[in-house]
Parts: C-alpha cells; structure tokens; sequence
C-alpha cells in the first residue's frame, strides 16, 4: 500500500454490527415523552389484551340494584341506567379504541406510503393523477368523508376503520411524496443505479428507509386523532352495534344523564384524552429520536 | 464490433437537451453539444471547465445514468445503450464517485452496506470479505464497514466512495468532481491515493473539475469544455507547455503560481462577464462574447475542433494570436516534477 496511513487508520477497534432497531427502543425509553407515552400506550394495551381478565364486572351484564349508582366501593366508576360497570365498559372500550387507532392508522400509512412514493418516483403523468386523486379526497372534512363513506360501507368496527384509513391516506401520501422527492435527488440513489440495483430493490431498499422516519411521526401523531375520530363516528351511532361497551357511544348516551350522573361522561371522557395524549407525546418522542442527529434526550448537546 | 483494439470509451457526437421553463415559454437547454472524445485502457482524461458548461452532464451520459438526445457512447465499439442484456453489461462496467462526499451514501445504511452494493446486485458471494480488502485498499480501517457514513469524516467518506466504485472491478471510473469539497491536503491524499489504484488495478479514469491543477496532476490528456462543446483538447504535456484556445489561457493564468514572483510577472487573461444562457448560445464561436481576440469572423462562423500540431484540437479561427505562456504551472503528470508526486 503506497496510500498516507494517517487517514482513516483508528487503533483496533472490535467491529461490532449492531442491529439498528435496538437503540431505537433504548432511545424512545430514555426520552421523558417517550417514557410516558410508552408506559400509557402499554398500559391501555394492556387492558385491551387482558381487560376480560382485569375488569371486574362483565361489562354488559346489568346490576338492577345499582342503577346510576355513583362511584362506590363496589363500582369504582359508577355504573349506567342500565346498571352496568363503568368500569368494566371503559376496560372493554379500549380494545376497540386501541383496535382501530392501530388498523386505521397502518392501514392509511401502507396505502398512502405506496401511493406517495410511487408518484413520487416517477413523476410526470403518474404523479399528476395519483396527486390529483388524493387532493380530492384531501378536500373533504375529514369528519364528513368518514361519515359519508360509514354511509356507504355500513356501520361497524372495520367499515369504521376503514373508512378513517381512506379519509387519512392522503396525508401519508403527501408526505410520502415530498420525502421522497427529496430522497430521489440524492447522490446515493443514482450510485444505487449504477451498482446495477433493479428499481423495485431501490424502492424498498434506499427509498422506503429514508421516507418512513417521518411518515412514522405523522403515524404516530395521527393515531391520537383517529382514536378521536372514531370515537366521533362512534358517538353518532356509526360505530360498533350496540352491547360492546365503547368509548363515542358511552359519551353520546351518557349525555342524557349528564346532570344527574357526570361519572358516565367523566371516566370515558378521561380514557379518551388520556391515550389521545400517549399517542401525541410519543409521537413527538418518536420525531426526536427518529432524527439521525439526535442527542437522545430529545435536547441539543449542550456547548460551552 | 466489440474488439480488444477499440478503444475503452469513444463519446460520438453525443448531444443532450433538457426541456426547460423560463419565464413561461417552454425552452430547450443544450448542456452538451455534440461532444466527442476517447479514452484508452488505463489512461485518464482530464475534463475542465466553468460551472454549467456541461461536464457533469457529460459524466452522468457517459456512466449511462441519462440517455443522450442524440450521439452513442461505446465501450469497446458496443453501444452502452443497445437494447437487452449487452447493453445492461456494458453500463455496469462503468461507476461513478460523486461531488459530495456526505450525499453519495445512503444515510440508514452502514458503510459496508453501500460498498458492498455493486458487488451484491452482480452475485453477492464473499462480499464481506471483499468488501474489507477494499477498504483497505483504499486505506480505510476494514471495521469501518459497520459504521453508517456520518460517522465518517469527508475524506474517509470519499474513500468509502471510491471503494464503493472500484469494488465491482470497473473499466472505467468517472470522477465528477470527487475532490472539490475536500480541503487541499486531502485533495492531494485522494489523488495520490487514485493514482496508485490506477497503477495496481488498470482502471481508467474520466476526471471531472474545474481544478486545473488537479486535472493536469492526475490526467494524461486534458479536454477543455464551453458552453456544452469542447473548445481544446490535447496531452498534458501541451496543455502544460501552451494552449491554443484563448478559453484554456484564461483558465491556466486563474490558477495560481506558488511563486508570487513569477506569479506576479506572469501574463494574465482576464474574463469578462459570465457565461452565457445555454438556452440561448451566442452565435458563431460560442466564446466570442469573452474572447479578447474576438473580430467579426467569431461572431459570424462557427470555428470547427480542427488538428494543430501533434495530437492537439483546438476550436478556434486564430490559434496562432493566442497569447504564449512562458510560465508553466505544476508540472504534467510522470515528470517527476511536482512534490505531491513522490509523497
């Protein structure tokens, strides 16, 4: 070798191949947001997974000597005209909050990370229509579209989902596109073409990485209101049929009663609010640690 | 036919527009017009020129990263662009090592990843070995590999670069300007270290760079662009003793002498203005509106790259008034001369 030895010669360091992902998680844990956010998520999971197991009451069976009872010993939450455990509904709740915050938003990403990155790839007359498409839809209230597409699909938990995942595809789709707009003038990508990388490997293998970081935000900020959303179309009867306990048609019948027994309204209310909150403070944990210059307290080092 | 005789690269009357909007009205921008040059087994060709005069549009044509509007690029007499399979081969036989250092790698991927590409896309067996002599001897520390590329300092970059295009055993490296955003100790690093690549491996080189010295240090020939045509080109040695084209002494008085005395007592042509729209090239000698020669001819006729002398073209209606270089700037590549030469 007749190359200058100084240049790039560190003492012998073991190599080490690390898998990316776990820093990540080491990262999302020792953000504060982070932190919170994760522990509120996981505990309403939780409760999603095991709320059958936890909740102390069935949540649809009726207690006839406890009708609008206010919160007592026996029910912590209260119970409803019906004499059923708040409680238990609002365990029961969240397994169709957590359920369709997750299959609406992942749903919407994959569509709308698809549609994005393909219109932004190829340009020209594809990205004219696939764009054009998307302003369309983009230009309804997102409320209204997802009750008009309810409307048409039918009321239900999947209808509902799918139907808050098409109204938020476009956003995802935007920002998928202008991402990878950006990605596509890198240097990297035309070395990539020149290595002899077919352009489907390209796609998933140098577009996907560098588009996903801030879809995931939006992902993970979108989650807090599509939970909202749902619980919206929930409230005014296009949600889940009637027994299963849920949060929207918990508030809207807790309306009548909003006098005489606040609880009914208070303790969905709170869930609702409490893992909209986990959603958007992880989301920003989730932006902060995503960034490949993080500091990983989600703080600028500090400089003398 | 394809034939171990024909040159490595010959470029033929290769021409690309891009359409354009300005101020509304749909234009055509010629940033090559009708470029032809060649390129031999192991040798390096030097390109020079100011900004937008076409040269790393010339590189991505030449590497087949855009497809010229007119004109072929051959590789040993086959079209790099002949339909199917040959046409894909010839391609891959060319790589490229990019401007920026930082941008030429992706972010999310470990260096090794990036430098192993190439090879990979082709068979993908042994690739972590190899992918550690490469980086060896490029003279980067092989555990590099599992770093991600901002972990990495811009000259370690720009050697991951390099390995990135030398792994896959190309014919031909294109250099688009490769060291112009390292510092000038790098600079000479990175050239010497190219210059012993060349040497172990046969790889011919295409640099690209408005750096006279650099070119004249690594190149055997020098080819000098204006406005998306070659206005000279010639070998090192001449490009060094006295160019032709009034173009070429404009660029060689802008570099500096390490000398003051002689840097002072130097002839100088100084340019006036910039260079013209290339949506709207000025007539005849598309230099006449800087030339300091210039008489009513340049304006009229357009000068054709003819022969002066021994393996020397130069584009211009008065070679012979071109004002003489007594001074020669850093001696021409295998003199011996310069210092960087022998480090």
């Amino acid at each position: 070798m007749n190359t200058s030895p100084d240049i790039g010669v560190v003492s012998k360091a073991p190599a080490r191949f690390r898998l990316p992902r776990v820093p990540f998680l080491r990262d999302l844990f020792r953000h504060k947001g982070g932190a919170f956010g994760l522990a509120v998520l996981a505990f309403f999971i939780f409760l999603a997974l095991f709320g059958h197991w936890v909740a102390p009451y069935d949540p649809n069976a009726s207690d006839m000597k406890a009708l609008l009872s206010p919160p007592s010993e026996a029910h912590w939450f209260g119970t409803d005209v019906l004499g059923r455990d708040t409680l238990s509904r609002v365990i029961d709740g969240s397994r169709i909050a957590i359920g369709v915050a997750f299959i609406s938003v992942s749903v919407g990403m994959a569509v709308g990370v698809v549609i994005g990155i393909i219109a932004g790839y190829f340009g020209g007359i594809v990205d004219s229509i696939l764009n054009r498409s998307q302003d369309i839809l983009f230009a309804f209230p997102t409320l209204l579209l997802a009750i008009i597409m309810v409307a048409v699909l039918g009321p239900g938990l999947v209808n509902a989902s799918l139907a808050i995942a098409i109204v938020y595809s476009p956003r995802f789709a935007r920002m998928a596109r202008a991402t990878a707009l950006s990605v596509k003038s890198h240097e990297y990508f035309d070395a990539a073409r020149l290595a002899g990388v077919g352009t489907p490997v390209i796609l998933v293998r140098h577009m996907l990485p560098n588009v996903l970081p801030p879809v995931i935000v939006l992902a993970a900020l979108s989650m807090s209101t599509a939970q909202l959303a749902y619980a919206s179309l929930s409230f005014l009867g296009l949600g889940v049929s009637p027994p299963q306990a849920d949060w929207g048609n918990m508030l809207s019948k807790a309306r009548d009663f909003i006098t005489v027994a606040p609880w009914l309204v208070i303790c969905p209310a709170a869930a609702l609010v409490l893992l909209m909150l986990a959603f958007n403070v992880l989301g920003d944990a989730v932006r902060d640690v995503l960034d490949p210059r993080h500091t990983g307290s989600g703080r600028a080092p500090e400089t003398l | 036919m394809p034939s171990e005789n024909r040159p490595l690269l010959e470029v033929e009357g290769v021409r690309k527009e891009f359409q354009v909007e300005s101020r509304g009205e749909k234009a055509r921008l010629r940033a090559v017009d009708g470029v032809s040059l060649h390129l031999a087994h192991g040798e390096t060709l030097g390109i020079v020129g100011e900004s937008g005069c076409g040269k790393s549009t010339l590189a991505r044509m030449v590497v087949g990263l855009e497809r010229p509007t007119d004109g072929r690029i051959l590789t040993e007499g086959g079209d790099i662009w002949a339909p199917g399979k040959a046409g894909r081969t010839r391609r891959a036989s060319f790589q490229m090592v990019f401007q920026n250092p930082s941008g030429s790698m992706n972010p999310r991927r470990s260096v090794g990843a990036s430098v192993a590409e190439p090879l990979r896309a082709r068979d993908g067996s042994k690739t972590r070995q190899a992918v550690a002599a490469m980086l060896e001897r490029v003279g980067l520390n092989p555990d590099f590999a599992a770093r991600r590329p901002h972990q990495l300092s811009g000259g370690q970059q720009q050697r991951a670069s390099i390995a990135r295009a030398l792994i896959s055993n190309p014919s031909l490296v294109v250099h688009d300007e490769s060291i112009a955003s390292l510092d000038i100790s790098l600079q000479a690093q990175i050239l010497n270290l190219l210059l012993d690549l060349q040497q172990e491996m046969g790889t011919s080189y295409l640099f690209i760079s408005h750096d006279l010295a650099a070119v004249q240090m690594i190149s055997h020939r020098i080819v000098v662009m204006y406005l998306g045509e070659v206005v000279e080109a010639t070998t090192v040695e001449e490009f060094s003793r006295q160019p032709l084209h009034p173009y070429s002494v404009s660029l060689r008085s802008a570099t500096l002498v390490a000398d003051p005395k002689r840097e002072r007592n130097r002839p100088h042509v100084l340019l006036k203005g910039d260079v013209p729209s290339p949506l709207d090239p000025p007539s005849g000698c598309r230099f006449h509106t800087r030339c300091p020669l210039a008489v009513d001819i340049c304006a009229r006729e357009k000068p054709q790259l003819r022969k002066i002398g021994n393996a020397h073209m130069v584009a211009c209606h008065f070679p012979e008034r071109t004002p003489t270089i007594t001074e020669a700037v850093p001696g021409p590549r295998g003199t011996g001369a310069n210092a960087t030469e022998t480090a």
